[in-house]
């Protein structure tokens, strides 16, 4: 009479024990108050299913369309539970408000799992319909390649994939790669991590990035090296040395086809301690001598880039002009000039101290105010100025005009440069950073780097580039690099605390964007606003080593996890080779002239420093070490006299020219 | 698949027109009208055991030996009414969820049934040949009846479509619960009386639990001794003889206090299938029957407590919550979902 639905087969679904991926996990749901979108759709699990904030799942249609079973790739963004129950009261009623009662409940109330999952692919891609009725899967390797639409750059010979993490979810690894030519360039470039000091691993995610970026980056695309900035700690002074890993940790290298191992190939520059003695680094444990070497900059080096160190209020029109004239027409060359007493030619600090001596003795001589339509106000204000860069940036920056700087011109393919500045002064920061950037933009404008691209990184950078504030040097290079860099291969790796105190057009030209763990206030930012609130708890929840990331070629961001990097943490680092003690002149002396000659010994050092002043040492080891004779100790020595002898502008200080009679005027008695 | 509501309309379309039609799938269900009530009565029994109410033991941790609760569920309504007769499309289903890891689940498939009911009599011969070439099954609602007894009243035929739907519901409890003891070793709660169903004896681990108190149990100081227990206490046993050698023991249990005095508020009826010395008291042997009563007194002790310890969680919402435990409430939404409102 009538007819019995189901069978038991159909209702167990007999099938063969498939793996997670292949049996179904969930199925689509929509309702009239809460319907599918082709963006947006919403599925129910079993209680025990391996879904979670952020897990990427399948939707297979069960209507072709157009010959085609849909095929539908989400990413899970927002999960409610909730039971039968109309009232919590319902509940303290049924265990009488007891509630160690509820555990002897013979029963557990009927628990839904429901998700909302945001669309990150459909295929086919048109008619672009609301996702259907169908069952869910867990995506499985294929499915996330797809889903993120990696498939376009993974295969092939023109592979330019670059391995981010791994995606985990129901007991599956899955790598996840970003594409090379939107992380460094030329398509989109640059990448920009956010997440809160000590939790969010924000420097261990640029150095495993580095790592796999120096593993992956495609022959085809040319050769990359890194510049970074170390502007705090130790974190950046041990990429050379072999740090923990755990056998998840080198699984998961093996997986992502890394070597696990620290960078081969790293050079570290740091400029002097204010003394001199010793280069201002964490870097200086004796096993670790000769590692680094010094970064020392002259007058030259610094007047172009004199707008970084004297801000608005130093340099108003007229003292620019006056500074655009030294740099343009007294430094590096002969300046004569009629009632200077000597022709001058401007290579240091020192010799422009004397140039403006002279400036000033004909000023007075004149019995005048201007000197060439320059007032003796701006001059004397633009001379106390530019003589303090050099004890502002003391270290750095060398009163006799020496310099030692990065090998622009003869950067090498699959090298790290850290330049460590932690322990400068801000200025001398500034005055760095502004000074190596655009040097690496000179050369890369060129194509004279010696490497076609060149990542630079950058902590701190709500520092250099922050959202508010006055335009500063460095804030308006970094915008330029954000803007333009991608065509020249200079590409901005920055990192940050809190991301909504950047710049906007810093960050939101980066192609691609971390997060780590994040501070709840700064997700409470509107910059935050497109995440859901599950997404943003998860951010808020993140463990060390989890990241999520948003990339030009993902519709919805992924969360991933990567190893630890293959190098010694900086904490790591100053416990195995701790600081050494700033040496005496001598030990200073000896030490350096040591890496060129190890016959040196430190009795000779001091014999032949003995009758010399300080600076006068440093200054001939500085020469030496510069020019790396053959036989340092002659060398030296004679180094040591050529200082010791006065020269013109030591004279001049010691003997001042006598002041000429004032050129009376004629009519001065009324003649 | 059974047929459905809309394979039902889509018969009835070429029969009522379109508009008609549409309008019967918008009907209510005859479920949530007033469609009978009996009138409240007492009915006689047989004691099996001394008067007085008996309090059942719930020490801590007490757990339920229930592993299955069986209930069923119709929704039927008037879709259609051709020559002034109604048309009831109905579906019926009857399911089990056993309990696993203290969640409920699916027993083998649930039992759906789906049909058309009409009265030959009244429709005609050729629109009943034109529904019983559609694809949907068809229930004659006056079948074997003489012309003149076939009632001209559509509300009296709608009523007797309806009895045929509930008695159709009660038959796949039956086939259910009949499965369950042929297979399972762990007890099944079944929602409703036990009395109907001959698969169910002294030896199968089924009992049933009535809810509805239109009938009680007893003369009027037993009534009155009923309406007077209080939480976790129940009646003495007594025979329910519907039929004469298939009578069912059956007690009263008071689950919970009436904070408003309501004396049938937490008042459920248990019924079980008594040993055969007791089906008969009178003509068994006195000795017979006290050695039977003895050990089915505990079992009706124990049977009481697992009910008690089946109080939580409570199936709030539904206003029968008082008496519905929740294995029941989660067969009945599950049967709502597989049959649909």
């Amino acid at each position: 009479m009538m007819e019995a639905a189901g069978s038991q087969d159909e209702r167990t679904g007999a099938v063969e024990s498939p793996s997670v991926t292949m049996r179904p996990i969930g199925r689509v749901v929509a309702t009239e108050r809460k319907p599918n979108t082709p963006h947006e759709f919403h599925f129910w699990t079993a209680i025990d299913a391996p879904i979670g904030i952020g897990t990427i799942v399948r939707v297979d249609g069960p209507i072709p369309v157009e010959a085609i079973i849909p095929r539908i790739f989400g990413v899970v963004m927002e999960g409610f539970s909730y039971s039968d129950l109309q009232s919590p009261l319902h509940d303290v009623l049924g265990h009488d408000g007891r509630p160690g009662d509820a555990a002897f409940a013979a029963t557990e109330r009927t628990e839904i799992r429901l998700y909302t999952a945001q669309v990150l692919r459909h295929i086919p891609e048109e008619p672009l319909q609301p996702v259907p009725l169908g069952a869910v899967y867990l995506a499985d390797d294929a499915d996330v390649a797809v889903a993120l639409r990696m498939d376009g750059y993974l295969d092939g010979a023109s592979r330019t994939a670059i391995p981010v993490g791994v995606y985990r979810a129901g007991g599956m690894r899955s790598p996840i790669y970003l594409d090379a030519d939107f992380l460094v360039g030329p398509e989109a470039a640059h990448l920009n991590i956010s997440g809160v000091s000590g939790l969010a691993t924000k420097t261990s995610a640029i150095e495993w990035i580095l790592q796999s970026i120096f593993a992956h980056f495609p022959a085809q695309r040319g050769s990359v090296a890194a510049v970074c900035f170390n502007v705090k700690g130790p974190d950046l002074c041990f990429l050379d040395q072999p740090g923990k890993l755990t056998d998840a940790d080198r699984a998961l290298y093996e997986l992502l086809e890394v070597p696990a191992e620290p960078f081969q190939q790293v050079q570290y520059y740091a400029p002097y301690t204010a003394r001199g003695l010793a280069l201002n680094t964490l870097r200086s444990h004796a096993d670790l001598a000769g590692s680094v070497s010094p970064l020392t900059w002259g007058l030259n080096e610094v007047l172009q880039f004199a707008e970084v160190l004297l801000n608005k209020d130093d340099v108003d029109a007229k003292a620019d002009a006056l500074i655009d004239f030294i740099r343009e027409r007294v430094v590096g060359k002969d300046f004569e000039e009629s009632g200077f007493a000597r022709k001058h030619r401007v290579q240091s600090f020192a010799d422009l101290d004397a140039w403006f001596r002279e400036v000033l003795r004909k000023v007075e001589d004149s019995n005048g105010d201007t000197w060439r339509t320059h007032h003796a106000a701006t001059i004397r204000k633009v001379r106390n100025r530019l003589s303090n860069l050099s004890t502002r940036c003391a270290g750095l920056v060398t009163d006799d005009g020496e310099v030692a700087d990065l090998p622009f011109g003869s950067f090498t393919d699959r090298t790290v440069y850290v330049v460590d500045i932690a322990n400068v002064e801000e200025d001398a920061q500034d005055l760095v950073f502004a000074r190596v950037v655009s040097k690496l933009r000179e050369h890369l404008e060129r194509r004279e780097l010696g490497v076609d691209h060149v990542v630079v990184f950058v902590d701190e950078l709500n520092k250099y580039a922050p959202n508010d504030g006055p335009d500063t040097y460095v804030k308006k290079m970094l915008l330029d690099i954000s803007e333009r860099g991608r065509y020249l291969g200079l590409v901005l790796f920055g990192a940050q605390q809190f991301r909504s105190q950047v710049h906007r057009r810093v960050v939101g030209n980066a192609g691609t964007t971390l997060y780590g763990r994040m501070d709840g206030d700064e997700l409470a930012t509107p910059g935050y606003q497109v995440l859901s609130p599950a997404v943003k708890a998860r951010l808020a929840t993140l463990d060390k080593g989890q990241l999520m990331v948003r990339h030009p070629h993902f519709a919805q961001p992924v969360f991933v996890r990567f190893p630890r990097p293959a190098v010694m943490t900086g904490r790591e680092g100053v416990e195995r080779f701790p600081q050494a003690p700033e040496p005496s002149l001598a030990q200073a002396v000896t030490r350096d002239l040591r890496r060129l000659d190890g016959g040196i010994e430190l009795g000779w050092v001091q014999q032949a420093i003995l009758l010399y002043e300080e600076h006068e040492v440093l200054a001939a080891r500085n020469a030496v070490v510069r020019r790396r004779p053959d036989d340092v100790e002659q060398t030296f020595l004679r180094e040591l006299q050529r200082r010791a002898r006065p020269s013109a502008v030591d004279a001049e200080a010691v003997a001042p020219k006598p002041r000429p009679l004032r050129n009376f005027a004629p009519d001065e008695y009324g003649g | 698949m059974p047929p459905t509501l809309r394979d039902a309309l889509r018969v009835l379309r070429p029969l009522v027109g379109a508009s008609a039609a549409d309008a019967g799938a918008r009907a209510m269900p005859l479920e949530r009208l007033a469609m009978r009530s009996d009138p409240p009565t007492v009915a006689d029994c047989t004691m099996l055991e001394p008067p007085g109410a008996r309090a059942i033991s719930l020490q801590d941790g007490t757990t339920s030996g229930v592993a299955g609760f069986l209930d069923g569920v119709q929704r039927s309504r008037v879709i259609a009414h051709l020559h002034g007769s109604p048309i009831v499309f109905a579906s019926v289903a009857a399911a089990i969820r056993v309990r696993r890891n203290r969640r409920l689940e699916s027993w083998e498939a649930p039992l759906v049934r789906r049909a058309l009911y009409g009265s030959r009599a009244q429709l005609g011969e050729s629109e009943w040949t034109t529904l019983a070439a559609a694809n949907v099954p068809l229930v004659d609602i006056t079948d074997g009846q003489r012309p003149e007894d076939v009632p001209a009243h559509p509300y009296a035929l709608r009523a007797r479509a309806l009895e045929l739907v509930g008695a159709e519901r009660e038959v796949l409890e039956r086939q259910l619960a009949t499965r369950w003891c042929r297979s399972e070793s762990g007890w099944l709660w079944i929602d409703g009386g036990i009395s109907g169903n001959l698969a169910i004896d002294v030896h199968t681990p089924a009992f049933g639990v009535v809810k509805s108190h239109t009938t009680m149990y007893g003369t009027s100081s037993d009534v009155q001794a009923v309406l007077a227990l209080r939480e976790a206490e129940r009646s003495p046993v007594f025979l329910i003889a519907h039929r004469r050698r298939r009578a069912v023991a059956s007690w009263y249990l008071r689950l919970r206090t009436a904070p408003s005095g309501d004396p049938l508020h937490g008042l459920v009826r248990v019924e079980l299938a008594p040993p055969p010395a007791l089906l008969d008291p009178q003509d068994s042997a006195q000795e017979a029957v006290a050695a039977e009563l003895a050990p089915f007194s505990a079992r009706c002790d124990r049977l009481s407590a697992w009910v008690l310890a089946e109080r939580a969680p409570l199936s709030l919402p539904d206003s029968r919550w008082d008496t519905l435990t929740y294995g029941v409430h989660a067969c009945e939404m599950y049967l709502d979902a597989v049959v649909g409102y």
